[in-house]
């Protein structure tokens, strides 16, 4: 614990040390939500449903994609960049001789706090917009719950794909490819057949980060997606342990 | 010639590494076009009711004419000047403005020639015939969206001179430039009076209106839209240019 108040004390120091990176941070972050969440009251002005879901259903299902973007922004977007680049440097066997988890230094030295400055104001709506629907306590805390094994599945997708630079792969572009498969979860699932919808939650995870968390709160949540959503960060988990396990063995580094 | 020059050293980079080509197939063209064609036919089935095949079209051209105008020039100006390699640009014989100028234009044509050339080929081939009747209009209207998105990148490129960091900025105009050029959906779905007024930004002269030229001929008969466009086309150039000299007055570079 007083490791990561440390870890987040540097972070605060790291964020704030330029005024324009704050602004940049801000200015970044308000558009992309204000953009995001305009167009589709836009769309909602020409009808009262779009793909099924009610405006109030969807600015669920978007506010729940935007806060796990925001939380991964936060914990875990730096240190990917940060463990990838220690690979690739050969930093890498400093961290192995930490006796901490070697990935959990990186988490713990790269806290972004800049996106931090949006997220209470992204989960204040996401209250209004909850306390509107009248859900039981249960399902609040059944998503509270999702929305942290969302953001886990985002870190260990991009985690395991990391992995691959063992082999000598430049993982830039498998990263932005899935970041641009990732965009589908802002848009309504309901629109995608259903086989694509399947790729897209048991192969490609895009709509656990936004309509398999949100459906816990419209209550029109499918059990299996649901259990998916929960044993994905675990699963994920084991595959980046075997993955990092095998590439370690052929890792060299001259210094 | 320097333009030449300037297109093979461009066409030299972009095939340096074969992944990259890839990418740009994945990232640019086939993700793209799949994700928001799908998300297209499903808004217009709530919302329109358009005739899905000119829908389709309308995807494809739209995200391409989107790539092509896209121009991230920023970044290059923001580290010649962070980074003072600005100085030697200045020392050369060429105009600064018109080597960025034509780096820009170099890096579309190489991207135009290897990438969505053959994928249209390959695309009019699959439908089995030509899939867009391409007249000196839109021809124009597209010689325009390149200016336009070249200008709002060297604009806050050249916001640089005052600026420490400027990813902030380039990072808002690529989300705004998706949602209102009407590469994300068309423009038409939103309500008439958003739309009238958009029509009096630059946005929509990225992407919506040259591919709605090319799809449906009725639009080319609206010489108001040229007007606006070719209008928007001289206060970006101006800004710009306006923009160079101030920041150069203000540049101070420091080679040591």
């Amino acid at each position: 614990m007083k490791t990561i108040l440390m870890g987040f004390k540097l972070g605060v120091v790291k964020g704030f040390r330029y005024r324009g990176n704050v602004y940049s941070w801000v200015l970044a972050d308000f558009s992309l939500y204000a953009t995001l969440f305009l167009s589709y009251f836009l769309l909602f002005n020409q009808s009262e449903t779009i793909g099924g879901y009610s405006l109030l259903q969807f600015q669920i299902y978007l506010s729940t994609y935007t806060i796990i973007n925001n939380l991964f922004a936060v914990f875990f977007g730096e240190a990917i960049s940060s463990y990838c680049q220690s690979i690739i440097d050969g930093t890498m066997y400093q961290h192995l001789l930490i006796p901490k988890q070697q990935y959990f230094s990186h988490v713990v030295l790269n806290f972004n706090v800049l996106p931090l400055i949006s997220t209470p104001l992204l989960v204040i709506y996401n209250i209004i917009l909850i306390t509107q629907l009248a859900v039981p306590f249960r399902f609040i805390l059944l998503y509270v719950i999702a929305i942290i094994c969302a953001t886990i599945t985002m870190n260990m997708v991009f985690l395991t794909i990391s992995t691959f630079i063992f082999l000598g792969w430049r993982v830039e572009g498998i990263q932005s490819i899935m970041v641009q498969l990732f965009s589908i979860a802002e848009k309504p699932e309901t629109f995608f057949p259903s086989a694509l919808r399947s790729i897209f939650v048991y192969i490609i995870p895009a709509f656990l980060f936004s309509a398999v968390p949100a459906k816990i709160l419209i209550e029109a949540a499918i059990t299996q997606q649901t259990l998916w959503l929960f044993i994905t960060p675990i699963l994920f988990i084991v595959i980046y342990r075997l993955f990092k396990q095998k590439a370690l063995k052929k890792y060299q580094f001259e210094g | 010639m320097f333009e030449l020059q300037l297109f093979h050293m461009m066409r030299l980079k972009f095939f340096r590494y074969r992944s990259r080509f890839l990418m740009a197939y994945f990232n640019q063209l086939l993700i793209p076009i799949i994700i928001n064609g799908i998300f297209v036919l499903g808004l217009s089935e709530t919302i329109a009711n358009y005739d899905s095949m000119q829908l389709i079209a309308y995807v494809i051209l739209s995200n391409l004419l989107f790539f092509i105008s896209m121009e991230n020039i920023e970044n290059t100006i923001a580290y010649d000047i962070k980074e003072s390699r600005l100085v030697y640009k200045i020392l050369a014989p060429k105009s600064t403005l018109r080597q960025y100028f034509f780096q820009g234009i170099a890096k579309k044509l190489v991207q135009i020639i290897y990438v969505y050339l053959p994928a249209y080929v390959l695309m009019a081939l699959f439908a089995m015939q030509p899939m867009f009747s391409v007249s000196l209009y839109a021809i124009v209207f597209t010689g325009i969206s390149i200016i336009i998105g070249y200008c709002l990148s060297a604009i806050i490129g050249f916001l640089s001179f005052w600026l420490t960091e400027i990813w902030g900025l380039s990072a808002v105009k690529s989300l705004v430039l998706l949602m209102l050029s009407g590469a994300y959906f068309p423009l038409r779905f939103l309500p008439d009076v958003v739309y009238h007024a958009l029509l009096l930004t630059p946005f929509p002269y990225i992407s919506y209106i040259p591919a709605s030229i090319i799809l449906d001929g009725s639009v080319q008969n609206d010489f108001r839209l040229l007007v606006i466009a070719l209008g928007w086309c001289v206060v970006l150039w101006t800004i710009k240019v306006v923009l160079w000299e101030r920041g150069l007055k203000h540049f101070q570079g420091n080679l040591i």
